[in-house]
């Protein structure tokens, strides 16, 4: 390939990208159809832009490891040890009934049983990419049934290794394997995760010090860069998965100063590159066995996707997941995966299959990530709406009185607000995707409805044209800003009470004239630092008046600084803004220290 | 001391001021004299009613200490007595729980002795500001105790307040007796 050749072809990947995706984003398909979509026109059975896929899927495959590493960024040792049962249980399970009925289901289309076992444990496992990512974009990721398809989903990515120890054995000729190689591959890939997990903790954190003290960002971002493609590399050489020793690394440095800088410096290297992985995704989806065998790739489609499905519903009710996620969960990890195909692509290199086997079932697996999002899709207008719909009339029986408030994002901000209307005879309509404890605050004369709290029909089930006030609890600056302008449009006699997670969130909140506006950190750092005054041996009172003094005048700086601010579309500008704003701030509140001559004594 | 004092001091602004800072360190200096600093224990205004009744009760002798300002007591204070001093507590036919204990008021007034006099800037005599705490003590059926006033306090010597301070020192281990 000429240097103008990659160019050609990164401004075709890229020009695609820009067209489809915001496209599919706009017509409420989702960015992953986008990037698969993509692919397929791209690809050589639609534009033929591109015919060498295997040189993009290696490359891309650098996404879905980038991702995992970030996912571990998000995952504290501490939290991830929590997740012990939900990874070994859930995970164990969802892999061992899926493959077996997978299984069954192949020997009943007449497969020899060596194959048929191939299959199923091939299409057990989900795709990481597409299922996270469809978790993330719905904000779903931190619920219990988003942990759970997570702890499936790296449960997965374990399992995968001794699935391909196992493949040797499950080959008609061919040497027999060694007695216990699984197990032996397995404990080997356990003692490795162990050594690195050990010289990281030790190694890694004075490297990241010595360089985030050089100030020199793309260093620290090469290092970011540097640390994950070698523990993909150092995992891939062991043939573990590149992913789990990103996923590794980023878990190591969960508790780390550097947390989120190294989250700022991979994310956009993650987003693109996740992009062109679903691209690669959608060029090798091989319609020419589709063209051939129609039938027998949509009896495939259909069936094991039907059976994972079922098999996760199953799982679902046996671990207790909240029932209005359950659908979700079994729908979000029914795809696919990318394992599938490097499962499928050794057995084939391996002669455990023919080729036509292995390009018949591989299509199917490409398949089901491009049905996977469309099947989201239609959860999300069609099914949820309907579900919520039913659970809201349920709740109608319980309840009949309309609430004056609505409070929507019931966790530690919310909940707090809750309990005080509670505690002082106010009743309170929550809306949250998972609210804790769901029956305990049922029991108590909270009406709740579950889900994205930025849908008109939602809100307007929970009571808005007859509530007074409305909490906008919600953390996520952008549906937290999507809810105040929804029912400032909908429901104008509401009084909108706004949480605001920072400076920049509380200017858009001015924008939108909402009354009552209170950064979710502000007051309680206040309080503290009037705790430390008082410990510096001030008197408790004076201590609270330089904090009040001190909340007065931040207040006014933004109400001063907010008119320059108003141009919300300039994102760029945002930070230095910001920054701009931090100093000025400080300059001012230098002159705060009190200077009056009151006369007690 | 066979009378137990409860000292319930009251100042906003106690890092500027010398005289009532003096005093109430002399005060804290005896042990057995309980300090109830209202400023420093509730400085957002939120008083622990059921605790300071329990503390009124502990004690016989309840002493104020505060500064004059705009001819009356500082703020909280006001909501003190506002709040603690219940009905059914304080005063009212089923609870006279204070009956017998001392009201005992201790007061620095920035302005001199002589302008409180209907010849001075503040006309009238300071005991004409203090009908207010006297019919306070007088509904509790407690006992009003003659007030110590120092005036002139931003005029004050060091040692003027240093000698006031111990006066007022010397009086309660006096009237504990």
């Amino acid at each position: 390939m000429t240097s103008h050749g990659f160019l050609a072809i990164a401004v075709v990947l890229l020009f695609s990208a820009v067209i489809f995706v915001p496209f599919f984003k706009k017509i409420g398909l989702g960015s992953i159809l986008g990037y698969l979509t993509a692919g397929v026109v791209l690809g050589p059975w639609v534009l033929k832009v591109i015919i060498n896929v295997d040189d993009i899927v290696k490359f891309s495959e650098f996404g879905v490891v980038m991702f995992l590493f970030l996912i571990g960024l998000e995952l504290e040792p501490k939290k991830l040890w929590g997740l012990r049962l939900p990874i070994f249980g859930m995970g164990g399970a969802q892999v061992i009934l899926n493959s077996v009925l997978i299984a069954i289901f192949a020997k009943i289309l007449g497969l020899t049983w060596p194959l048929a076992c191939l299959a199923g444990m091939g299409f057990s496992l989900s795709s990481t990419a597409i299922g996270l990512q469809a978790l993330q974009e719905r904000n779903l990721i931190n619920t219990t049934s988003g942990q759970s398809a997570f702890s499936i989903l790296l449960f997965q990515d374990m399992a995968v290794i001794p699935m391909m120890a196992l493949l040797p054995l499950l080959a008609a000729v061919g040497p027999l394997p060694e007695q216990g190689s699984a197990v032996v591959g397995f404990l080997k890939v356990m003692g490795i995760i162990l050594v690195v997990i050990f010289l990281g903790r030790i190694l890694i954190r004075p490297v990241l010090k010595i360089v985030a003290s050089s100030h020199l960002r793309e260093i620290f971002t090469a290092l970011a860069l540097l640390l994950i493609l070698s523990m993909a590399w150092l995992m891939a050489t062991l043939e573990i998965s590149m992913g789990l020793g990103a996923f590794i690394a980023g878990v190591l440095l969960a508790d780390s100063e550097y947390r989120k800088a190294l989250e700022t410096d991979i994310e956009p290297f993650k987003g693109l590159l996740l992009g062109l992985f679903f691209m690669s995704v959608g060029m090798g989806i091989n319609f020419q066995s589709i063209f051939d065998q129609p039938g027998l790739i949509a009896i495939w489609l259909l069936g094991f996707i039907s059976i994972k499905i079922f098999v996760h519903l199953f799982l679902a009710q046996v671990f207790s997941l909240p029932k209005a996620q359950r659908l979700f969960f079994s729908l979000v990890i029914s795809q696919g995966g990318e394992f599938a195909f490097v499962l499928f692509g050794l057995a084939q290199a391996t002669a455990v299959i023919s080729h036509e086997q292995g390009g018949i079932w591989m299509a199917v697996v490409a398949l089901s990530m491009l049905t996977s999002p469309l099947l989201n899709g239609l959860y999300d207008r069609l099914l949820q709406p309907y579900l919520e719909g039913r659970s809201g009339l349920e709740q109608d029986k319980i309840v009949n009185e309309e609430n004056p408030v609505i409070i929507a994002g019931f966790g530690r901000f919310g909940q707090i607000i809750g309990r005080l209307l509670y505690a002082n005879g106010i009743r309170a309509t929550v809306l949250d995707f998972e609210p804790d404890q769901i029956e305990l605050l049922r029991k108590f004369g909270f009406k709740i409805y579950y889900g994205d709290a930025t849908r008109l029909d939602l809100i307007e089930s929970a009571g808005a044209a007859k509530a007074k006030v409305l909490v906008v609890a919600i953390d996520d600056v952008e549906s937290n800003l999507k809810l105040v302008d929804l029912a400032q449009k909908h429901f104008p006699h509401l009084k909108i009470v706004a949480r605001a997670r920072n400076v920049q969130h509380y200017y858009s909140l001015i924008d939108r004239n909402v009354g009552v506006i209170e950064r979710e950190l502000f007051e309680s750092s206040l309080k503290m630092g009037t705790e430390v005054l008082k410990l510096m041996g001030w008197p408790a009172a004076r201590a609270v008046k330089a904090g009040h003094k001190f909340r007065d005048h931040n207040i006014a700086m933004i109400f001063e600084l907010h008119p320059a601010r108003s141009n919300e579309k300039e994102l760029i500008s945002k930070a230095k803004e910001a920054r701009a704003d931090l100093e000025k701030m400080f300059e001012e509140e230098k002159q705060l220290l009190e200077n009056s001559k009151t006369g007690w004594d | 001391m066979i009378k137990k004092i409860l000292v319930v001091f009251a100042h906003p602004a106690r890092h500027k001021s010398r005289a009532n800072r003096q005093i109430l360190e002399t005060l804290k200096s005896i042990p057995e004299i309980t300090i109830n600093d209202l400023y420093e224990k509730y400085p957002y205004f939120h008083i622990d009613v059921r605790q300071e009744q329990k503390l009124l009760l502990d004690h016989d002798i309840i002493f104020f200490q505060h500064p004059f300002y705009w001819y009356n007591m500082p703020p909280l204070l006001k909501l003190w007595f506002d709040e603690v001093f219940e009905i059914g507590f304080a005063y009212g036919t089923s609870g006279e729980q204070l009956k017998g204990k001392d009201f005992f008021v201790s007061i620095t007034a920035g302005g001199p002795f002589e302008s409180y006099s209907p010849q001075g800037y503040n006309n009238y005599s300071f005991e004409q500001f203090l009908p207010a705490y006297i019919q306070t003590a007088q509904l509790c059926k407690m006992v009003w105790k003659e007030p110590v006033v120092f005036h002139g306090v931003n005029q004050a010597s060091d040692a003027d307040i240093k000698f006031h301070a111990d006066k007022i020192k010397n009086i309660l281990l006096e009237i504990s007796k």
